[in-house]
């Protein structure tokens, strides 16, 4: 969780590093110090919560990342106050704390201790990195004599052994060459879906049409407009995207914020917001998950068929359940089944969806006598882990596939 | 500010050796030259001040070695860390870390330096047939308070060097005072005793005149020495932390 309430952060000039001690004890003694205020960023105000992707949007200059670096703690704002819970990791730029004359697996224990780790955190993941950047073989060369493409690699792959609870991306998603790029890519979404909270900024506008629910527009510093759902998201790109032609004409143009007619692509959309944001959640995972999307985009996209759920419950006179399963599977569910008739009465978030891990099982359902049944959001959920649950909660479980086909 | 020790120590331990990979590197005697420059200044210092001043004291050699070597500690230590916000400003603009780290790493550096070498004053201590004491255990005491004040002084460098960069040159030519202030190569007690009780005022000399007493003399200095050196140490460290806290936030503006 992030909340920044008003910020500004104003850079100095016509300080005494810039016209010398003498001139400047003159002028404090004649007291007529002139000092200019830049404020690079003015009164700026978000929110963002687990699962949230906000983009940040602007021209250069805008005080894009001097916001991120507020938010990352490196700079102190002079008003408003910034605060961030849980473990905030920046990559704001891949190549700092790099020695040239160092090897590679020096230099991955140097980063990663400016990062904060301790170094059996560091020793333990030192052969991954090597192995996710591809660079084993070079893992004694000297850092300084790889090429470019190669040292972005190692800085991108260190940074990815972290798992933050909020993560701020400065235009990196992605780096290196084709095959790695899409490599980078993926591994950077895998982050962001265990449940990070992520801040973005970026130039590229279909990076942002495809992943942000949150936008924030900074002109100047100041904030132009915030959108807080992925709707208003979309809206404001277009608008944005108004603004950077208009600019590309004419320098001088202002950020408008008057409508804009959604391009026809747009106005008639193949798919649901909803099933979007789940294509988004679910790319890199197994194939077996498309099935699945198929199922949730027919119920999101015909409200009418939550009718069959409800009387599945009904016919099992079902009205209390537990939820147990990954958390953007979960997102879309809830509402679905509050929808159907059904109370819920907990719900046991597997974060991070790479790891089944048993200390993760449900176990204190003794809590909710009521309870009848327990529905696991998970498409992995093989006969084993299915008779491991039930014995362990003592209730029956049902998978959310045999739900929607009435078994 | 444990807590955060505790976290970064592994950082701390690197930057360190980063330090030593750093002022070494693409040098084919490495850290030897730790021994050898101090050693090679002595040598130079030896050979003009032997003849001048040291002709009626016993252990002259160890008299001017220890000066030497502590004189140049405190010079590494506080020049070097002063330094050191400047140096990291890279790391500073881009990853959030505590900064008082880079000082202090600046400072345990030196101070290993400083003992290794030491190991060429255990050496001469052998040639001038100076035997050890076992008030030399006392000596822990004026090098973790040193150890502390030359820390404190950085973080006053440190911080005003951010702002003003003279402060590099000033506080060379003050050293350069200083060097004459503390006795390295000649004796003291040639001074008429306002003087030596006004070359008391110099911290610096305050801690060469207690390990002097130690190694060469067997003596455990006063009760009075011993505050003295207490109470700068503790003032010049309160001084350095409260300067460091009042403007950290700043550094990053002018870095």
């Amino acid at each position: 969780m992030v909340e920044a309430k008003n910020i500004s952060i104003r850079y100095l000039s016509g300080e005494f590093t810039d016209i010398g001690l003498k001139e400047w004890t003159i002028q404090k003694i004649r007291r007529e110090r002139k000092v200019k205020d830049f404020w690079a960023v003015d009164d700026v105000s978000f929110r963002i919560e687990d699962g949230d992707f906000m983009g940040v949007i602007g021209t250069n200059g805008a005080g894009k990342s001097t916001l991120l670096k507020a938010v990352t703690g490196i700079l102190r704002p002079q008003k408003g106050t910034i605060t961030a819970e849980g473990n905030v990791v920046a990559l704001l730029e891949l190549g700092t704390g790099f020695d040239g004359d160092l090897n590679l697996r020096e230099n991955i224990r140097m980063r990663g201790a400016l990062l904060g780790y301790s170094k059996q955190f560091i020793e333990e993941r030192i052969d991954g990195i090597l192995e996710f950047a591809e660079l084993t073989e070079f893992q004694w060369y000297k850092y300084k004599q790889l090429s470019s493409g190669m040292r972005s690699r190692l800085a991108f792959s260190i940074c990815c052994m972290v798992q933050p609870d909020v993560l701020i991306l400065d235009e990196v998603l992605s780096v290196g060459d084709g095959s790695f790029r899409k490599k980078s890519e993926n591994k950077m979404m895998e982050v962001i879906q265990s449940g990070a909270a992520t801040i973005f900024v970026s130039h590229s506008v279909q990076q942002m049409r495809r992943l942000c629910n949150k936008l924030l527009w900074l002109d100047h510093g100041k904030q132009i407009a915030y959108a807080q759902t992925r709707e208003e998201a979309l809206e404001l790109l277009r608008k944005y995207e108004r603004y950077l032609n208009a600019r590309a004409k004419d320098p001088a143009a202002k950020p408008d914020l008057s409508d804009v007619p959604p391009s026809p692509a747009e106005k008639n959309p193949k798919e649901s917001p909803e099933l979007t944001r789940l294509r988004r959640d679910f790319r890199n995972r197994e194939t077996s998950y498309l099935k699945y999307l198929e199922i949730l985009q027919d119920l999101v996209l015909h409200p009418e068929k939550i009718g069959n759920l409800r009387e599945y419950f009904q016919s099992r006179n079902i009205t209390h359940i537990a939820l147990y399963g990954e958390t953007s599977i979960l997102r879309t569910i809830v509402p679905l089944l509050k929808e159907a008739g059904v109370t819920i009465d907990y719900v046991v978030e597997n974060r991070k969806a790479s790891a089944y891990s048993e200390t993760l099982y449900p176990r204190s359902l003794e809590q909710y006598p009521e309870t009848q049944m327990l529905l696991i959001a998970d498409v992995r959920l093989t006969e084993e882990i299915r008779k491991k649950l039930a014995k362990l909660t003592k209730i029956p479980c049902c998978s959310i596939q045999d739900l929607f086909q009435g078994r | 500010m444990i807590k955060t020790l505790k976290k970064y120590r592994y950082l701390l331990a690197r930057l360190v050796q980063r330090d030593f990979i750093q002022k070494y590197k693409k040098t084919s005697l490495g850290i030897i030259w730790s021994v050898l420059s101090p050693l090679c200044e002595f040598a130079v210092l030896m050979f003009i001040f032997k003849n001048m001043f040291g002709r009626d004291m016993p252990h002259f050699t160890v008299y001017m070695l220890i000066g030497v070597l502590s004189y140049s500690y405190y010079s590494n230590a506080t020049t070097s860390g002063m330094q050191s916000f400047l140096f990291n400003a890279g790391i500073m603009h881009k990853i959030k870390l505590p900064t008082w780290l880079f000082p202090l790493s600046k400072n345990i550096s030196a101070a290993i330096n400083f003992l290794i070498t030491c190991i060429i004053m255990v050496v001469f201590m052998f040639i001038d047939q100076l035997a050890p004491n076992l008030n030399m255990v006392w000596l822990l005491y004026p090098f973790v308070l040193f150890f502390f004040f030359n820390l404190g002084l950085s973080l006053i460098l440190a911080s005003l060097y951010v702002f003003f960069k003279d402060v590099q040159y000033l506080y060379h030519i003050f050293n350069k005072l200083l060097y004459f202030c503390c006795a390295i190569f000649w004796t003291p007690d040639r001074l008429s005793e306002e003087s030596q009780k006004l070359l008391m005022i110099n911290p610096v000399y305050g801690f060469i005149d207690y390990g002097r007493s130690v190694i060469l003399y067997g003596e455990v200095p006063s009760m009075e020495a011993h505050l003295i050196l207490l109470g700068y140490t503790v003032l010049v460290m309160l001084l350095g932390v409260v300067i460091y806290r009042c403007n950290r936030n700043k550094f990053i503006f002018y870095l």
